[in-house]
């Protein structure tokens, strides 16, 4: 049976009429069209769907929609503001922090999450903040650097 | 589907500066190699094209598209490793209320399809299944669920056929045939007498060697999107190969080339997975039966258990040595397992030639054979990876019986510039077109082991052959080093095409026919455009892999693009440059060949300061046309058959081994690559740490594993099949030895696939430091225990 | 070559075939996961712990809790049962919301619902259980841990690829059926203590800390609250919940004074990988001597393995290499390995001796 929620996503209010077993990725990428919302395993082991709530990093596929009510959710889509980059972004693209880009939107947001709560990272926390992140291209060296530069840490190799 | 336009804030602050939206590239210069002091944009360590849009989420993979009307399919796989179909009853199915098609055996051609570089024959739905998961139905319904009640619905009687797992078992004359052709599939790379050879040697040494099963494990889904309009057919997915899926599905839809519209879209992380797959055709005869749009999505599951993965190789060789180390004879046997749907004789066998200096005589076998075991085929590093594996360890047999190190028996014996090139042969004999080159364009594979051993620090590391670097307690260090070489595509796969267009505000289109995995293809492809054509790289857009669009290529696999691509690419813009040249000439009142294009401003090359605009060139109204030009550069398949370059790559690895748990750690990786020129170092670079990450996980960590009894894989997914991820990832040092290829567009040469090759060799060669035994991969914590306690108690020698 | 072997015998043997395999209509997609969107169920927000239990008994097996459902989902996804829930009852929405970290009189009390983020955060239990604290940050990456929930970690299923497998494609002994076979396929990741009936593992990180540090789990049903140690919570092809209770909490006694613990979780490769096994130790030192000892192991069995030798060994022993070394043939004496995991036998050896070593060398008291 459908359920008439309200979704606060990347700062504003959706109303959606949703189904119980709608994973939040699903509703994200379906009902509001934020495909930058990736879904690759769909079993919680790949990090490709993270989003955070309440600025917390989980796993879109293992949550559903009705469990975010109340919550704010952000997704890649909500970083940049007024068409400004979140710094992490800009330094992910200045720092070559990709390849294919199918784990890119997961790997900024646990960054994301992790810079909010320690600003300046050591290169092990960064790697650990990224565990529940795959990478297959394994450009995992210059995500790291990507971060470290947004944190404003210098140099460093992986 | 267009795509989000580009929108690059890292560019575009520096568009703002120039007038004519003509500034030069200001990212910073990596160190110029020898010669390079002309070039502007290749070289460059730009952003890769779509960075903005991955970075914002705004990027579109097949898993994206819906389509108004669009259903659902999805395929039933057989639980049996090898059965037939006796009879199949879909009615129940298809009286379902929300099925719009029922797909069976009956519906689809007799016939088999086959793909170009062998990863698959098959027919679309096969009635005697080869292996559990070979796919044998399918549905089309309004939603998933409805599918699912569907496919349950679907009654069939088996026969089950007796079935064969094992490459050694299934060469056996007696054995269960898997496909109608045989089992087994060979070739051979040959020359001189390997009799003679061994004759002369004074010394010879076997290796044997086994690697595990190794799954492509995707990260991101692949989905087919087909609609129908009358028999024109337009297909959405994600694939390396769009022209020649396009070709094939032509093909064996009986219709003609320009009614199959197959746009490419980019996939996730490839390493050789998506290419032309089978659901994919499946897709396309369920919407021609369904009379509506359907999306075929494929799960992780499907993806790892289903598709394809690398061809699980048992490798013996022999090779004969004089005393000082000279190489006299080499012979390889090499079998792989194609699984129930490759059939595959011929992986890329560079390594044939690599230790070639000396003229040794060598017979490299290979043995493809068909199981009932997931389909197997192409993987990045196709072949040389696996060949190496076996002649890495045979070389360090030689040395070590020797006192030699491993670096200077390598520097003794691998190919230079010039040297014979006899690997390969055979497939150019399959296509039927002729073998153009017999001798190596280029090669620094010195350069690579002497840079790499400086950067490593390998004298201070090297303690000897089966000796480890440093023992603290229960934790071993130990290093090893190992190379590799590997084609950059290959004129038998087909000569691309390109398009390079010129609007009036001096905008460029580039039009490629190559498929987009994440490689940079698109990035590196605009920065020899932009070189060749003197423009700022910014003015460049590229459209490519759509088959109603661009011109034909061929598929983007073997390391292709870089280099014969980019050859390609550089003559269509030198088109462009030709015609935007004839015009100015008559506009600047200079004849065109005193003219040149550079930083977007045609110049008299006698007279610099004598200059216009390009964009304001190409705005000009002709004075005929009374139209500003359209300018086509275009090279389409015309090139003249040149030779094909081999890129080379040293890797050095130390790790650490702890040998109460048999645990090991990549610690640190160095690799330096010949690859020509190097494009754009921080694409390059990213290629590499791939590659490592690919080659290293192959040998440390992954394993696809089947079920001995049922043959249903049991662990596709990433739980179980340890991929590497950030916390295990090495110290990466990559650095290029930049030769300047003859060949190669700007000296170009490849390196996405070659990076695999030479990672799990060179850990290979560490455990046997650290532990003294020589293992099979994977080298699992499981497997180096058993072999340090066997050693113990003195089981086995090394 | 006898790792070649055995390689070659578990993967690559021929197998006569025909009569092996099953017969007859088969399950959708051959087993495999090609459908892995949510199937349909209801969902109720529980709002207190009466109706959810109410809900649990009036639905019966159509019914099921669901808490972070890091656990629960994946399986819905994977279709890993023969059917699925048709009702699922939140209890996050429990009130008083049940995720407290509390003092109590004896010991401290964690709710059922406390994440395991919010464990391994909380203040009372790194001062005074830091193993818990090891224990639930090692059970994932982030992104699990700040979903799933202490009493949903408890009751998760078990690691094994033929029960977990999609589609249930092996209706398996803890599933009601006859067979395990893992038994004889490919068994590298299963049991190598207690019954064969199932051996499959328990992949929970936690229960071996919690059971190393005598905690209870209070459970409540319809006829009111019992408390079971953690350590009798476990049953052969389950948990001792009755279809009509839930987990409402774990009590975590004061640690005696002078009591060390330590907990290591052993991976194929680095902390979040599946264990390929756990330990937990809490024990008394005093002078150097081991007091009582509690030893437990995590992915060894289907529940949390308690090692009463071993324990046995290290009561009133020095610590040090020798009783490290006593305790770790102790610790596997019991072990009867299957085919292919006799890896994991060496791996709790290691994992005995070493916690040992840990101990003797801790200077903090501080469990
Ligand atoms: C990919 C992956 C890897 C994992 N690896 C590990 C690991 O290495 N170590 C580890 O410890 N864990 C691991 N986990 C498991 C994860 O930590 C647990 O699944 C999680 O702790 C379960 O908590 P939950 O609240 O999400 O449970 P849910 O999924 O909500 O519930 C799990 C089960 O318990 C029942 N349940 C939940 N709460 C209660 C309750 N209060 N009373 C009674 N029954 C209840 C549910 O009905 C369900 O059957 C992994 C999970 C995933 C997805």
């Amino acid at each position: 049976m459908k359920q008439t929620i309200n979704l606060s996503v990347n700062g504003k209010d959706w109303p959606l009429e949703v189904e119980p077993h709608m994973a939040l990725s699903e509703c994200l990428r379906e009902d509001l069209a934020l495909t930058g919302v990736r879904i690759s395993c769909n079993q919680g082991h790949c990090g490709a769907c993270t989003v955070l709530l309440d600025g917390e990093p989980v796993n879109s596929c293992l949550t559903l929609a009705v469990d975010a009510v109340g919550k704010q959710i952000t997704t890649i889509e909500g970083l940049a503001r007024d068409g400004k980059l979140d710094p992490l972004q800009q330094a992910f693209i200045d720092h070559h922090g990709l390849q294919c880009g199918y784990c890119t939107p997961g790997m900024i947001l646990s960054a994301k999450a992790l810079l909010e709560e320690n600003p300046h990272p050591t290169e092990p926390e960064i790697r650990e903040s990224l565990a529940g992140n795959l990478c297959r291209c394994g450009s995992y060296q210059k995500i790291i650097q990507s971060i470290q530069a947004a944190g404003g840490e210098t140099g460093g190799g992986a | 589907m267009n795509r989000v336009p580009a929108r690059r804030p890292a560019l575009s602050k520096r568009r703002r500066k120039g007038k004519h939206a003509t500034p030069p590239v200001t990212a910073r210069r990596t160190k110029a190699p020898a010669g390079s002091d002309e070039l502007k944009v290749v070289g460059q360590r730009v952003p890769l094209f779509d960075a903005c849009e991955k970075v914002t989420g705004a990027f579109k993979y097949a898993s994206d598209i819906r389509l108004p009307g669009m259903l659902v399919g999805k395929i039933l796989r057989s639980p049996h490793p090898y059965a037939r179909i006796l009879a199949m009853d879909v009615t129940k199915a298809q009286a379902l209320p929300g099925v719009a098609a029922v797909l069976t055996p009956d519906d689809v051609p007799e016939g088999e399809w086959g793909e170009r570089s062998f990863n698959y024959r098959g027919r679309v739905l096969n009635d005697k299944p080869r292996f559990a998961g070979d796919e044998i139905a399918a549905v089309a319904a309004v939603n998933e669920h409805v599918a699912e009640a569907a496919l349950a619905l679907i009654e069939i009687k088996w026969e089950v056929l007796p079935h064969v797992f094992g490459v050694m078992d299934a060469i056996k004359p007696d054995a269960p045939q898997v496909a109608p052709y045989g089992n087994v599939r060979s070739t051979v790379v040959e020359a001189g007498d390997l009799q003679k050879g061994f004759k002369k040697a004074d010394l010879v040494v076997e290796h044997e060697a086994a690697m595990g099963n190794q799954s492509h494990a995707p990260l991101g889904r692949n989905a087919c999107v087909v609609s129908w309009e009358g028999d024109q057919m337009t297909l959405w997915t994600g694939t390396q190969t769009p022209f020649p899926l396009r070709d094939e599905l032509a093909r064996i839809l009986k219709l003609p080339q320009n009614r199959v519209r197959v746009i490419g879209m980019p996939t996730g992380s490839s390493n050789g997975l998506w290419w032309a797959c089978n659901f994919q055709f499946i897709a396309a005869y369920l919407a021609r039966k369904a009379g509506r749009p359907v999306k075929i999505e494929l799960t992780q599951e499907e993806a790892m258990a289903t598709v394809k993965r690398r061809e699980t190789p048992t490798v013996w060789g022999k090779l004969g040595v004089k005393r000082d180390g000279t190489f006299v004879a080499m012979h390889v046997k090499h079998y792989f397992d194609n699984g129930a749907h490759g059939f595959k004789a011929y992986p890329f066998e560079s390594v044939s030639d690599l230790w070639g200096r000396h003229r040794p005589a060598i017979r490299f076998e290979f043995y493809g054979v068909n199981t009932n075991t997931p389909n197997a085929g192409c993987m990045r590093g196709v072949g040389d990876l696996t060949i190496s594996f076996c002649t890495e360890p045979l070389i360090d047999k030689a040395a070590a019986a020797l006192g030699m190190d491993p670096l200077e028996i390598r520097l003794k014996n691998h190919i230079i510039a010039g040297d014979p090139i006899h690997s390969q042969k055979n497939i150019y004999k399959r296509f039927n077109v002729p073998f153009p080159g017999e001798r190596l364009t280029s090669g620094a594979m010195d350069q690579c082991i002497k840079r790499g051993a400086a950067a490593f620090g390998w004298k201070d590391k090297w303690r000897g052959f089966g000796k480890p670097t440093a023992v603290n307690g229960n934790k071993v260090r130990a290093v090893g080093m190992a190379c590799a070489c590997h084609i950059c595509g290959g004129r038998h796969l087909g000569s691309p095409s390109v398009i390079v267009k010129v609007n009036h505000d001096g905008s460029v289109n580039l039009l490629t026919g190559v498929g987009r995995m994440g490689q940079g293809v698109e990035t590196t492809q605009a920065q020899i455009a932009a070189e060749e054509l003197g423009v700022p790289l910014e003015s460049i857009t590229g459209t490519h892999a759509d088959s109603g669009v661009c011109p034909w290529s061929p598929s983007t696999v073997g390391s292709v693009n870089a280099h014969q691509t980019g050859m390609v690419t550089r003559a269509a813009a030198r088109d462009a440059k030709k015609q935007i040249l004839a015009l100015a000439g008559r506009e600047m009142k200079v004849p065109p060949r005193e003219l040149d294009i550079k930083d977007g401003w045609i110049y008299a090359k006698a007279r610099p300061k004598k200059r216009i605009a390009f964009a304001e060139m190409t705005r000009k109204v002709h004075p005929e046309w009374l139209t500003p030009p359209y300018i086509i550069g275009r090279a389409a398949g015309n090139l003249p058959v040149g030779r094909i370059a081999k890129m080379f790559m040293a890797h050095f690895v130390e790790i650490e081994l702890d040998v109460e748990t048999g645990v090991s750690k990549l610690l640190k990786v160095v690799a330096v690559h010949d690859s020509g020129r190097i494009i754009n170092p921080a694409v390059c670079e990213n290629q590499v740490a791939g590659g490592v990450m690919i080659g290293g996980g192959f040998v440390l960590s992954e394993n696809l594993v089947w079920d001995p009894k049922t043959g249903r894989v049991l662990n596709p997914n990433f739980a179980d099949y340890k991929i590497l991820n950030a916390l295990d990832a090495p110290l990466l040092d990559i650095s290029f030895a930049e030769v300047i290829d003859p060949v190669g567009p700007f000296g170009v040469k490849g390196i996405g696939e070659g990076a695999t090759c030479p990672t799990p060799s060179a850990i290979g060669q560490a455990i046997y430091n650290a532990i003294g035994v020589r293992l099979n991969a994977p080298f699992t914590p499981e497997r180096v225990l058993e072999a340090i306690k066997e050693q113990r108690t003195g089981g086995r020698a090394a | 070559m006898s790792i070649r072997d055995k390689f070659d015998l578990a993967l690559y043997d021929p197998q006569p075939a025909a009569a092996d395999c099953p017969q007859g209509p088969i399950t959708a997609a051959g087993g495999y996961a090609c459908f892995d969107s949510l199937p349909p169920f209801e969902y109720v927000n529980a709002e207190s712990v009466a109706e959810a239990v109410t809900l649990l008994r009036t639905h019966g097996a159509e019914a099921a809790l669901i808490a972070g459902g890091q656990d629960l989902l994946r399986r819905l996804r994977n279709r890993v049962h023969a059917a699925s829930p048709r009702l699922l009852v939140n209890i996050k929405t429990v009130a008083p919301k049940l995720d407290a970290i509390v003092e109590t009189g004896d010991g401290v009390q964690i709710g059922a619902l406390a994440t395991l983020r919010q464990v391994e955060s909380s203040s009372l239990v790194r001062e005074r259980y830091s193993l818990l604290a090891q224990a639930v940050h090692a059970a994932g990456p982030l992104q699990y841990r700040n979903r799933a929930t202490l009493g949903g970690d408890l009751c998760q299923q078990v690691r094994c690829w033929y029960y977990q497998a999609s589609g249930n494609a092996y209706p398996c002994r803890r599933k009601g059926g006859s067979e395990c076979p893992a038994l004889e396929g490919d068994n590298r990741q299963h049991a190598i203590f207690g019954s064969r009936d199932c051996v499959a593992v328990c992949a929970s990180d936690t229960a071996p800390a919690l059971v190393a540090l005598g905690a209870s789990v209070r459970i409540a049903g319809p006829g009111g609250e019992r408390t079971v140690a953690v350590e009798d919570f476990f049953t052969a092809r389950g948990n001792v919940l009755a279809q009509d209770e839930m987990v409402t909490g774990v009590h975590l006694p004061f640690p005696e004074s002078g009591s060390l613990g330590v907990f290591e979780k052993f991976t194929q490769a680095s902390l979040f990988d599946p264990a390929v096994a756990s330990i937990a130790v809490v024990l008394r030192r005093d002078h150097g001597v081991c007091g009582s000892a509690r030893i437990a192991f995590g992915a060894v069995s289907p529940a949390p393995w308690r090692s009463l030798r071993a324990e046995g060994k290290l009561a009133g022993e020095r610590l040090g290499a020798a009783s490290a070394g006593r305790a770790a043939e102790a610790a596997v004496s019991e072990a009867w390995p299957l085919e292919c995991n006799g890896y994991k036998v060496d791996i709790v050896r290691v994992l005995m001796r070493r916690a040992v070593l840990a101990l003797a060398r801790a200077n903090s008291s501080d469990a």
